[in-house]
């Protein structure tokens, strides 16, 4: 468990002022194969202390790793910060006001006895994951598998009197096959397993997911008959690996209230019909229709208590994402979304597990409705414009025409514009499936929970002629 | 780069971590260990939400540590320093290794020579970090109005790293530099442009972030792109690619072809290619850490050994891979001198203006924001920030433009590389067109 020495130091020295006071630890744990090498094997911790203080206005932050082992390290932080505010409030003079005063509060959450895993362990998985992929597929090109368990504890303490102790454990299973297409080009296909939970909770015994293997062979083996799908615009259904990073990408960054102060596109349309009435979209705090959520947050690093934060509700664009500043500049609620990935980071505006809320129609019906058009499923990664105009690139799918699926299809990327593409949704599965390998770049990386059902919508599609 | 025999500084404390580091590998069991100890100081001066917003300071130190058992693998790497730590970390790498599977090509550096090396500034000067942000945004104000920053930074980074292995190999190096980067649009009323980005790296803070002509470039052209326009059906067409965005293709050409995954996993194209044409003879590649205006560059690799220059690929032949000691010792190909991508691309034989006057019709491409290549190199992504170019001019800027290409075949079809390039003190690039690049619009 992370140690504690920051309460010493608060009953010994005070706060100075606002602050936000953080001892912070990241443990991963990596194991990963490249056809039967092992070429990670590694345990990386970072840890430290971080003061964040503010003074009319502007902000003085202060780190350092060896602080939590260091009395005179931690006075040292505490003492930058405040330097570090006075410099920039003499420069910058704003005079702004302070936060409105908050209800002390305690939180725990995630915080357990439970022992380390062993790096033995690790390694026998996943190489007992890659020996059945090595014995039981021995056409495969290259085989990547890759096993990689995060933990992040921290503890906070706030001039409110806000004090916070959570972990967050995360373990993810990343398997890569290639495979030859009848040229012998190498093609591609991955999935992720696992999610929110320690290793020992998440994966018991690797023959658990033989089948899914399986199921990802063959349909590497399609892929590799595939085609590249036509380019232009296109009736498509996204699968709800799919749906999440839309949502994450296409409306969430645009909502950010940083983004939205930036100039994005989400700002001019709050109250606005932005989506067929038949959207609406949620980033959830820490729960979602009574079960967890992937990256569980029940108090931000600025020390305000997480709430769902609605973002689109029946087609109309109802909020925005906040820290305590943007909060007050709008005259809207905090809710929870200023998060910091390291000790030596500073809270940002984060989306949290941002989703799509399930709808009332099946998948085989929403395919059986599309004459001509495509099935797209495995998103490789996305990202969002200040424009709403938004990028996925597409690992697999298949071309439906007259309502069934045919041709599989290679790998594409997908773009629109977010609110322009949401409008056109006319059909939503009533499945909520979550994605929760998800990291977000934002000048820090963030895990992030994404999700959502398989919807039906119209978008451009990047292929070749 | 400065080769300093005694930097005194960055001597004794990391020196006395890396000891004990090996001495503990030892006496647990280890054939071979090597460790990496860094202590770094950083400073950032960040504009957020329409204003300076912070000014910050972080110390941090890094510790890195493998150990060889039977020519099995542990890693750890964590915070702290401290002697306890240090013993409890190697006990953990040399139990990892244990559990490890026997591995013929692990190892650690050879001893060649060991040295101390020093770059940039050590200590920064915040007030001058102050009067460059609050400059830039006062002139952003006056020359580019529409222009609204996301977020801009100014930050200074000294770093002191000692890598050391039981082999004796111990080099030492000091870096400092100053970095600013943002994320930007240009607003008017309700219609935004597409957010752009930039990131550049000096040593000396005389003159105004204004002036340097990567940043004017940037800032000057995203005003122009609020009013964009979209392409009617699909074509085969040129792309431009500029300075910002060729980094990232050649980051993915090396990552596909010629870096050590690609040939330990078996699925790079280029495998058995040394000495063989794989792009025009007008393109010259080098991976340049020593270079002079690359403050980024570093002298010592992560795996132990004196950086120098390395090309790979000399007038469109192929001349070497960029592998490390581990990915060289399993493919059994040469180790490269370094393998950091600090790109230098030799200035080309055409005129700028010329290269944009022949283009019939194409895409000048600022970025492509797309998703990860595929093994054999297919890409494809949306054009951002970029400009629709026809019969030599360059016209309205684009949306909802996807660019769809093979980043082998890019290479082969280049047309031809611009006689200036820019540098942002991370590489030097020129311009680049080539063809045979599908062009699809709604």
């Amino acid at each position: 468990m992370l140690s504690d020495p920051v309460s010493e130091y608060i009953r010994d020295q005070g706060f100075p002022g606002y602050a936000e006071l953080r001892a912070q630890r990241n443990v991963a744990r990596q194991v990963s194969w490249v056809k039967g090498s092992l070429i990670a094997n590694s345990d990386l911790t970072s840890q430290g202390f971080s003061a964040r203080v503010r003074r009319g206005g502007a902000y003085g932050f202060a780190s350092d790793s060896t602080a939590l082992m260091d009395r005179q390290a931690l006075r040292r932080v505490v003492t930058a910060a405040v330097d570090n505010a006075v410099f920039l409030d003499g420069k910058i003079r704003l005079g702004l006001p302070e936060f409105a005063a908050v209800e002390a509060a305690s939180f725990r959450d995630g915080v357990t006895e439970e022992p380390a895993v062993d790096q033995k362990d690790l390694i026998d998985f996943s190489g007992a994951i890659d020996a059945y992929l090595k014995d039981r597929f021995p056409d495969l090109i290259s085989r990547t598998v890759s096993l990689q368990c995060l933990n992040m504890e921290k503890r906070l303490y706030t001039s409110d009197g806000i004090v916070g102790h959570t972990l967050v454990p995360r373990s993810i299973l990343y398997v890569a096959l290639t495979s030859p297409d009848k040229e012998g080009k190498p093609v591609d296909l991955y999935r992720t397993f696992g999610g929110y939970g320690t290793f020992g909770r998440v994966f018991a015994d690797p023959e658990a997911l033989h089948d899914d293997l399986q199921a990802l062979y063959e349909k590497l083996r399609r892929k590799c008959e595939g085609v590249y799908a036509k380019p232009g615009i296109q009736t498509v259904i996204l699968a709800s690996d799919l749906a999440g990073i839309l949502a994450h990408e296409a409306v969430g960054h645009t909502v950010e209230a940083d983004f939205v102060q930036a100039g994005s596109v989400g700002g001019p349309n709050l109250g606005r019909e932005v989506a067929s009435p038949i959207v609406s979209l949620i980033d959830f705090a820490h729960t979602a229709y009574g079960k967890r959520c992937p990256v569980p947050v029940i108090v931000d690093d600025e020390g305000t208590p997480a709430i769902d934060q609605p973002l689109i509700e029946n087609g109309v664009l109802t909020g925005f994402m906040h820290n305590k500043e943007s909060a007050a500049k709008y005259g809207h609620p905090a809710n929870g979304n200023a998060r910091a990935y390291d000790f030596s980071d500073e809270p940002l505006i984060r989306m949290r597990n941002t989703c799509i809320l399930p709808g009332k129609d099946k998948l085989a019906d929403m395919i059986a409705s599309v004459d001509e058009g495509y099935f797209f499923a495995d998103p490789v990664n996305g990202q969002a414009d200040s424009t709403g105009e938004f990028m996925f690139a597409v690992n697999s799918g298949f071309a439906i025409k007259d309502g069934k699926l045919t041709q599989p299809l290679r790998e594409t990327t997908i773009s629109g514009i977010a609110f322009d593409v949401l409008r056109t949704v006319t059909m939503i599965d009533d499945t909520l499936t979550w994605s929760c390998s998800g990291m977000c770049g934002k000048k820090q990386m963030i895990p992030v929970g994404m999700g959502g059902p398989a919807i039906k919508c119209r978008l451009n599609v990047g292929g070749r002629t | 780069m400065d080769l300093q025999n005694d930097v005194p500084e960055i001597g004794p404390r990391l020196e006395s971590i890396a000891g004990l580091v090996l001495d503990e590998a030892r006496a647990a069991g280890a054939d071979e260990a090597e460790c990496s100890v860094v202590r770094s100081v950083q400073s950032e001066l960040y504009y957020e939400s329409g204003k300076i917003s912070m000014l910050r300071t972080g110390w941090r130190d890094q510790l890195s540590i493998k150990v060889l058992r039977d020519k099995r693998k542990g890693s750890v790497s964590g915070n702290d320093c401290s002697p306890e730590a240090i013993r409890v970390a190697v006990g953990q790498a040399v139990s990892a290794a244990a559990a490890a599977e026997r591995d013929e090509a692990e190892g650690i550096a050879e001893r060649i020579r060991n040295g101390r090396f020093a770059r940039g500034p050590a200590e920064p000067d915040r007030d001058r970090m102050y009067e460059q942000l609050s400059g830039l945004i006062e002139d952003c104000r006056q020359d580019w109005p529409l222009l609204r920053f996301d977020n801009a930074g100014v930050h200074h980074a000294c770093s002191d790293r000692l890598y050391a292995n039981s082999n004796g190999v111990s080099l030492a190096e000091r870096n400092g530099a100053y970095r600013f980067d943002s994320l930007f649009m240009a607003v008017d009323g309700e219609r935004t442009s597409s957010f752009q980005s930039i990131d550049l790296s000096y040593t000396r803070q005389d003159q105004a972030l204004a002036a340097d002509p990567n940043i004017a470039r940037a800032l000057g052209e995203a005003s122009r792109q609020i009013e964009t326009r979209t392409l009617d059906g699909s074509f085969i067409g040129d792309l431009i690619i500029t300075p910002s965005a060729l980094a990232s293709f050649l980051w993915a050409t090396i990552s596909c072809f010629a870096g050590g995954h690609a040939l330990i996993s078996g699925t790079s194209p280029w495998k058995g290619l040394l000495g063989t044409q794989v792009a025009t003879d007008d393109l010259t590649l080098r991976l340049d850490p020593r270079d002079p205006e690359l403050p980024t560059g570093r002298a010592v690799t992560a795996d132990g050994y004196v950086s120098a220059p390395h090309t790979v690929i000399r007038d469109g032949v192929l001349e070497a891979f960029v592998l490390d000691r581990y990915s060289a010792a399993k493919t059994g190909e040469k180790r490269s001198p370094t393998w950091a991508l600090d790109f230098v691309v030799e200035p080309g034989r055409v005129a700028l203006d010329d290269l944009i006057g022949d283009t019939r019709c194409g895409i000048l491409l600022n970025r492509l924001s797309g998703g990860k290549p595929s093994p054999n190199g297919d890409i494809n992504g949306v054009a951002k920030n970029s400009f629709l170019v026809e019969n030599g001019q360059i016209g309205d800027p684009v949306r909802e433009v996807m660019i769809s290409a093979n980043l082998a075949k890019m290479l082969q079809n280049i047309i031809g590389i611009s006689r200036e390039r820019a540098c942002d003190g991370q590489t030097r690039l020129p311009w680049l067109r080539t063809g045979g690049v599908t062009i699809s619009g709604k």
